[in-house]
């Protein structure tokens, strides 16, 4: 070990570079890996702050934003055996000068959406009035209470309230009745989702099943599982963990070259050892030793990069994506980070290993 | 008694266009001081190298306390339990200080860290060397690297002390005066030395000298 640690330390510059280049792979994986459970939990955590049972989308939707329940169908979930009482809501996107992803909420029933939001400021809107709440983060760009917000062409609407909310994703949204987002967004009378409250002594499964049973064309999920179920979220992790794989690849070949020249330099130091009684097992657990450092240290720097550059995002605010990303920490990705990192020094390590244990001593004593 | 025994032992280097060892044969006594001088590239490196098992020749037997080297299992303790390597260039590790570079034979052995650093520190006074333990090899002269080095080769006891020109890169005076203690030590503690050398006067020293030429004994 001692042996590992000096010998990374007498070529200061390039271990540091290295170790560096292996941090990059894993900042990238915690960076997006981040964003995506940062988004799943917001996700869970809207739908269990509000204290909903069961959430309710179209099956073939991607994601809640496609998804439409029309009106026969929805009017029936009422009626399964085990719901209490359901909230509609119409998702949409509007791009608007200052935020081109903003979502807007179309809600059947603000008291139930705003069960646990508080008002900072303001009231609940009147229906028909045009009136809107806002989440704080839109306020901070300059819209306070009776102020007007255009959402489309010539729809104007005034600010009645604003709520703030535990979840980041909430902050950065506007609400308002749902009758007025279906004119807003031409929907007729669809909704995205419906959101379920269950009778006392039902379990959310059960419920959650027979929904599924008697309306094929709806997917139900108990609200923990809601998130997991988003095939837009499931793509989104998909997606980070192939980018993240490409640049472990070239983080782990960037190791093994470093290794292989360090190999080369102490390639007299290597017969040395052989023939001091030096077997080729500890040889290989030098090599694997040196991986194992800079995989670490690689480890270390590229977590708090890439926490770091979460943060930098949802500060900077790019396209107004910032809005939907909170930098929190994840000790289930650090967990898999420790892991990536003993499998990326374990792969870098194999072949310099392998390369040093095949030096005939005899050779390796006479190289200069 | 025998401790080291060639048989008509060939090696060959460049698939077998150059000739290192030309059917030689020679006992070396357990306790043996042997000097073996030549010119270069007459083999005696070779020589050494076949009987420490950093190499193996292509025809014929090294046999060591009567078994050839190539049935000792694993290699590498043989080396480490049996044999000690001193070197023209010290070889030590820049990395590391005098003190961890004598402790290096003897993590094979798994002996622990405290009584590696107690026999490293103890071999280490042996060879006048207490005052320098904790330095790196870059900030001792060329007469203390060597010392440190044979510290190296004699820390786990060995029975035989295989040395390369172990004066070759140093001044005569300081040569001489490294060689006086490596001869004392080992016919105290009844090791045999084999000593590869240029220098006449060092191989004086030894109790026996061998002359060598193009792979043979002459």
């Amino acid at each position: 070990m001692l042996l590992a640690i000096r010998n990374l330390s007498r070529n200061k510059a390039r271990t540091l570079m290295t170790m560096t280049g292996a941090g990059v792979g894993i900042a990238l994986f915690v960076a997006l890996m981040s964003i995506s459970s940062n988004f799943e939990d917001q996700i869970k955590n809207i739908t269990q702050a509000h204290r909903i049972d069961i959430a309710i989308q179209s099956k073939e939707a991607a994601s809640p934003m496609a998804s439409r329940i029309p009106p026969d169908v929805y009017t029936q979930i009422k009626g399964i055996h085990g719901v209490d009482e359901i909230a509609l809501v119409l998702l949409g996107r509007f791009n608007v000068p200052w935020n081109p992803y903003l979502v807007v909420l179309g809600v059947s029933s603000p008291d139930m959406f705003l069960g646990n939001m508080s008002l900072v400021e303001g009231r609940i809107p009147i229906d028909g009035e045009n009136e809107i709440l806002i989440g704080i983060d839109v306020s901070r760009i300059g819209y306070g209470i009776n102020e007007r917000i255009n959402l489309l062409h010539d729809k104007d609407f005034s600010v009645a309230g604003i709520y703030t909310s535990a979840v980041n994703l909430f902050n950065a949204t506007v609400m308002l009745d749902l009758k007025t987002a279906q004119r807003l967004m031409n929907r007729n009378n669809d909704v995205s989702m419906v959101f379920a409250r269950i009778k006392k002594g039902h379990s959310q499964n059960d419920v959650a099943t027979s929904i599924n049973q008697q309306m094929p064309s709806l997917s139900a999920a108990p609200t923990g599982e809601m998130a997991g179920q988003m095939h837009m979220i499931r793509v989104g992790k998909v997606s980070a963990l192939i980018i993240s794989f490409i640049a472990i690849i070239a983080s782990c070949v960037m190791i093994i070259n470093t290794l292989l020249m360090s190999i080369a330099e102490k390639t007299k130091e290597i017969g040395v050892l052989m023939a001091i009684g030096w077997s080729r097992a500890m040889i290989v657990k030098l090599v694997l030793a040196e991986s194992f450092f800079i995989c670490t240290a690689g480890m270390l720097m590229g977590n708090f990069a890439g926490h770091f550059f979460v943060w930098l995002f949802s500060y900077i605010n790019p396209e107004g994506l910032g809005w939907y990303v909170t930098a929190a920490f994840h000790p289930g990705i650090f967990f898999q980070t420790i892991i990536i990192a003993m499998g990326l020094a374990m792969a870098s390590g194999f072949y310099p290993a392998l390369v040093a244990t095949r030096m005939h001593p005899v050779k390796a004593l006479r190289y200069e | 008694m025998t401790l080291i025994q060639l048989r008509d032992v060939c090696k060959f280097y460049e698939k077998g266009a150059v000739q290192a060892i030309n059917n030689l044969s020679v006992t070396i006594n357990e306790g043996e001081l042997t000097a073996l001088m030549g010119p270069s590239g007459c083999g005696k490196t070779t020589l050494l190298n076949m009987i420490g098992a950093l190499d193996f020749p292509e025809h014929g037997n090294v046999l060591i306390q009567g078994k050839p080297t190539t049935h000792y299992r694993p290699i590498h303790e043989y080396r480490a339990r049996m044999v000690g390597f001193i070197f023209q260039f010290h070889h030590l590790i820049s990395s590391l200080t005098l003190l961890e570079n004598v402790e290096l034979p003897m993590l094979p052995l798994k002996i622990s860290a405290g009584k590696r650093r107690e026999g490293a520190a103890w071999m280490l006074r042996m060879t006048g060397l207490e005052h320098r333990m904790h330095f790196f090899p870059f900030s001792v002269s060329g007469g203390e690297r060597q010392r440190a080095a044979i510290a190296r080769a004699l820390v786990n006891r060995p029975r035989i002390i295989l040395a390369d020109e172990p004066t070759g890169n140093i001044d005569s005076k300081t040569g001489k005066k490294i060689i006086a203690f490596l001869i004392r030590y080992c016919l105290e503690n009844k090791i045999t030395l084999v000593m590869a050398t240029h220098n006449p006067a060092i191989a004086k020293m030894a109790q026996r000298t061998m002359q060598m030429r193009d792979g043979r004994i002459i």
